[in-house]
Parts: structure tokens; sequence; C-alpha cells
């Protein structure tokens, strides 16, 4: 974890906001219907991908990977319930509070 | 029924795009990127049909963890990664929590008589 500075943190928090942009985007496609929020959903998301690849040349990737999918998890299932009404089930939150908790987890190992 | 098929494709497409992506920081930049690219550009596109139907926040869980409980398997199937007790924790608290979503959850109802019409 030698040579970890800020600009690879500043790469990471760019990549979460660009996944969470996608997802977004991915839902007003209406399964690639709509083709302009299909493609700028994977121009984000491909974009996602190549600031992450900048993240991991300063933080493992496992590191990485875990908080960008973490924070990806909670921004995605937040802004599903505030822009498309789509709330968890009881047991839904539960789950994904295990998954959140799993991931955690692994990265003590 | 069909729409979590097609989040099963995405994720596995997933899977091979981001094990390729360390790969393409270290050895083949150039050709590694592009294989990188075009795998998650797929799964995306799977992941878009699938989102139709499961609410977006479940799929991207799913899509996320399932993902990652796959990419531990292969880094200590293959790979040469050790298992500790931690990381074995963590696997089988994400399994419990990525089955416990996925029971909680169903594709939406008015999707289902399209999906019979299909």
């Amino acid at each position: 974890m030698n040579g970890v500075t800020w600009i690879h943190f500043a790469w990471l928090g760019l990549a979460i906001v660009l996944e969470v942009l996608a997802n977004v985007l991915l839902k007003y496609s209406d399964g690639f219907r709509r083709r302009l929020p299909g493609v700028a959903s994977l121009l984000c998301i491909l974009a996602a991908f190549t600031a992450l690849t900048q993240a991991v040349r300063g933080i493992d990737l496992s590191l990485a990977y875990a908080i960008w999918g973490g924070f990806g998890i909670l921004a995605t299932v937040a802004l599903g319930w505030a822009l498309f009404g789509q709330r968890l089930a009881g047991r839904g939150w539960l789950g994904l509070g295990l998954l959140l908790v799993g991931m955690g987890l692994l990265k003590l190992a | 029924m069909r729409s979590w098929f097609y989040l099963l494709a995405a994720i596995l497409f997933e899977v091979v795009g981001t094990t390729s992506m360390k790969f393409a920081a270290e050895h083949a930049p150039v050709l590694g990127l592009l294989l990188m690219y075009s795998l998650i550009g797929l799964s995306y596109y799977f992941l878009a049909l699938a989102v139709k139907r499961v609410p977006v926040g479940v799929a991207y869980a799913l899509w996320e963890g399932i993902g990652i409980v796959l990419i531990t398997a292969i880094s200590v199937t293959w790979l040469g990664e050790s298992i500790g007790l931690y990381k074995a924790l963590g696997l089988a608290v994400m399994i419990a929590g990525i089955l416990l979503i996925k029971s909680g959850t169903r594709a939406a109802p008015e999707a289902r008589g399209q999906e019979v019409l299909a």
C-alpha cells in the first residue's frame, strides 16, 4: 500500500459517482428501448471502471472494489427509492445489511 | 423469471471483466482495457434488461454482491489467494444477505403478464 495518495481516493470517489449515475440512466433506458439514456449509461459505467483502474494503481484492488461496491449499492438503493418508489421489503433491508457487513468482514481478512 | 436470468448473465460478464481489470492495469494496458470495456458493456446491457422488472437497487446489490463472492471464489480456487476465518465468515454472511434480498423481492407484477405474452 505504498504510494497511496489522495489522488487515488479522488479517482475512487469519481468512480462511485459515475456508477450511480450509470445505474439511474440504466433504469431510464427501459431495457435499452430508449437509446440515449442507454448509451449514456454505458459511457458512465465505462468511465467509472476507467476511474477505478486509476484508483487501484494506489489502493489494493479488493479494498477499492469493496468501497466502490458498498457505496454504490447504498446510493443506488436510495435513488431507486427516491426516483422510482422502489422500496425494499423488511427482509430485503436485513439482507442488504448482511451483504454490507459481509463485504466489510471480507476486507478484515 | 427471465429478468433473473438477465441479471445472472450481467453478473457473469462482470466477473470476467473485473478479473481482467488488474491484468489490464499491470500487463497489457490497451488490449486489457478493450477487453474490460467490452465485457462491462455487455454486462450493463443485460443489467438494463433486468432492471426493467427487478428494482434497480436490488439488481445492483445482487450484481455487486454475487460478483464479489464469485471473484473471491475464483481467487481462492485458482489464483492461490489464502482464505482465513474472517474471509470465510464474510463470504457466508454475504451469501446469507444475497439469499434474503432475493427471497424478499419480486419482479414487477405488471411485467409478469408481458413476460407471458413475450
